[in-house]
């Protein structure tokens, strides 16, 4: 029985709620606890102002107010989707962990010594993270595997943020592609071993939000299927090679308008 | 979704990100290099700092590429015009741990050491790569609060001409390499001096930033068409 704590930026978010459903229906895993970052934290706002500027007020009206309404009338592939194609139960990862009696940490940050000891007491073999942060070097060597994350982008490539477009901007639609890649994390940005590369093809009429939404999906499914594989033994990670990708940053929006251009060039033509 | 839905959907909507817009940058280049041709006109061209000189040469260069009228009214012999351009080379092999940022401080001068060095080198320069990628993670990673302490005391009017030739040698280099994503970086940086320069009396030097914002634009151009 493979022992797996989960690791969420929000009690609200569908990703990560999205995720716990699916490992509680595995027979050979056994999630012992979670643990969720507090929105409440001067630092974190700060930091992910810092990071963000207005998009922070775009994500949180999305993910804290909105949730699975932010994608009304959107027909491609989604979350919400998925959440009504798998009879997600309503409500937060609180309810969910509630309803298996699951212990339930809510934290300032997930590297902090307060969710050090919920992990020593709890005991896993591996931590999913579905986003909250940094996972500092304390965290990464308390578990036995090590912490899983689901990146939105073709690794070892694309590292970073905005992936997605600067895929497009680089014209490595036909060559990378888009994708998700299921890798243990280490202390440098998407840089730990590989366990699972999953692509996706793209349609005539996408774009980078509907491009988006649809690895959205296909993260939930390859962490779920890495968990099951790792839970198996028939899936081992296998270390990157820095020089065969670049850490990409957040678009600026003059980059963005052209490299939406350049998306519309190499999609599909039917 | 409820009428509170759509109302929370068009209110996330309109907090898109805030940035300097090509048409702020044209009204802005249209009207410094007007004035910069009337101060021109009216001092000489030998009367601006042998730096100046290169800065102004350098910009009526770029001028036709973005579509801008910008001829000095005479032209001066490029002999006469002192080049500034830094040591370089030499510059490079005297930093102790061959690296220009060391915990977020910068060696000072170094946005125009490394552009003479671009500028010299041919092929590969491990060097100038591996710093321009430290380089290029700090001031994505500080934003508005990158290039802000140096390994010496730095003047106001020292510190924002760094910075905005930090802005020229992000852009080269992108030209150079063909990577997008220093040109990505050189537009923040250029949009935060944007800020800073357009606060209420700030006394920032107007030629510094027309330098940064047109290379900028030629770079855009010349790398869209690419």
């Amino acid at each position: 029985m493979l022992k797996v704590i989960l690791f969420s930026p929000i009690q609200s978010s569908l990703y990560s709620r999205l995720v716990l459903h699916g490992l509680l229906q595995e027979p050979d895993v056994q999630v012992t606890g979670v643990a969720v970052r507090t929105p409440w934290n001067v630092q974190r706002a700060r930091s992910e102002w810092q990071r963000d500027g207005n998009r922070l007020v775009q994500k949180f009206i999305r993910k804290y107010l909105l949730r699975e309404k932010a994608f009304a009338g959107q027909t491609c592939e989604n979350l919400a989707h998925l959440a009504s194609e798998v009879h997600l139960p309503h409500g937060t990862l609180r309810d969910l962990a509630s309803a298996q009696d699951m212990p339930y940490l809510v934290c300032r940050d997930l590297s902090d010594p307060l969710c050090e000891d919920f992990i020593r007491r709890q005991t896993a073999d591996v931590i999913v993270f579905t986003g909250g942060g940094l996972i500092r070097q304390n965290i990464l060597q308390l578990v036995r595997l090590g912490v899983l994350n689901c990146h939105t982008g073709v690794l070892p490539a694309y590292r970073g943020m905005d992936v997605v477009e600067w895929t497009a901007m680089e014209r490595a639609v036909g060559t990378a592609g888009f994708g998700v890649t299921l890798h243990y994390m280490d202390k440098g940005v998407d840089t730990g071993p590989i366990l699972l590369v999953k692509k996706i093809q793209p349609a005539e009429d996408d774009t980078f939000s509907t491009i988006r939404m649809r690895l959205e999906v296909e993260m939930v499914r390859t962490m779920l299927e890495g968990v099951r594989q790792i839970a198996a033994g028939t899936l081992q990670g296998h270390p990157q090679h820095m020089q065969q990708g670049r850490q990409y940053f957040v678009m600026h929006p003059r980059v963005k308008a052209i490299a939406e251009e350049r998306l519309r060039n190499q999609l599909p033509k039917n | 979704m409820g009428l509170m839905g759509r109302f929370l959907l068009s209110l996330s909507n309109a907090f898109s990100e805030k940035y300097l817009r090509s048409d702020q940058i044209d009204a802005f280049v249209q009207s410094e290099s007007r004035s910069l041709l009337g101060e021109i006109r009216q001092k000489g061209f030998s009367s601006f700092l042998p730096a100046e000189q290169e800065r102004i040469l350098r910009i009526q260069r770029l001028m036709p590429s973005l579509g801008v009228e910008f001829s000095l009214p005479d032209q001066p012999d490029k002999k006469n015009v002192t080049s500034t351009v830094p040591e370089g080379e030499n510059w490079r092999t005297a930093l102790p741990d061959g690296r220009v940022i060391n915990k977020g401080v910068l060696v000072y001068p170094c946005a125009g050491n490394l552009l003479a060095i671009l500028e010299s080198g041919k092929g590969k320069n491990v060097f100038l790569d591996e710093n321009m990628e430290l380089l290029l993670r700090h001031v994505e990673v500080k934003r508005e609060g990158a290039l802000a302490h140096f390994s010496r005391s730095v003047s106001k009017e020292e510190h924002w001409q760094e910075r905005c030739s930090f802005v020229v040698l992000f852009c080269r280099y992108a030209q150079r390499k063909d990577d997008w994503r220093f040109l990505n970086a050189a537009l923040k940086l250029s949009g935060w001096l944007w800020e800073e320069y357009r606060r209420p009396f700030s006394t920032l030097d107007a030629l510094d930033l027309l330098m940064a914002l047109v290379e900028q634009e030629a770079a855009l151009q010349e790398m869209q068409t690419c």
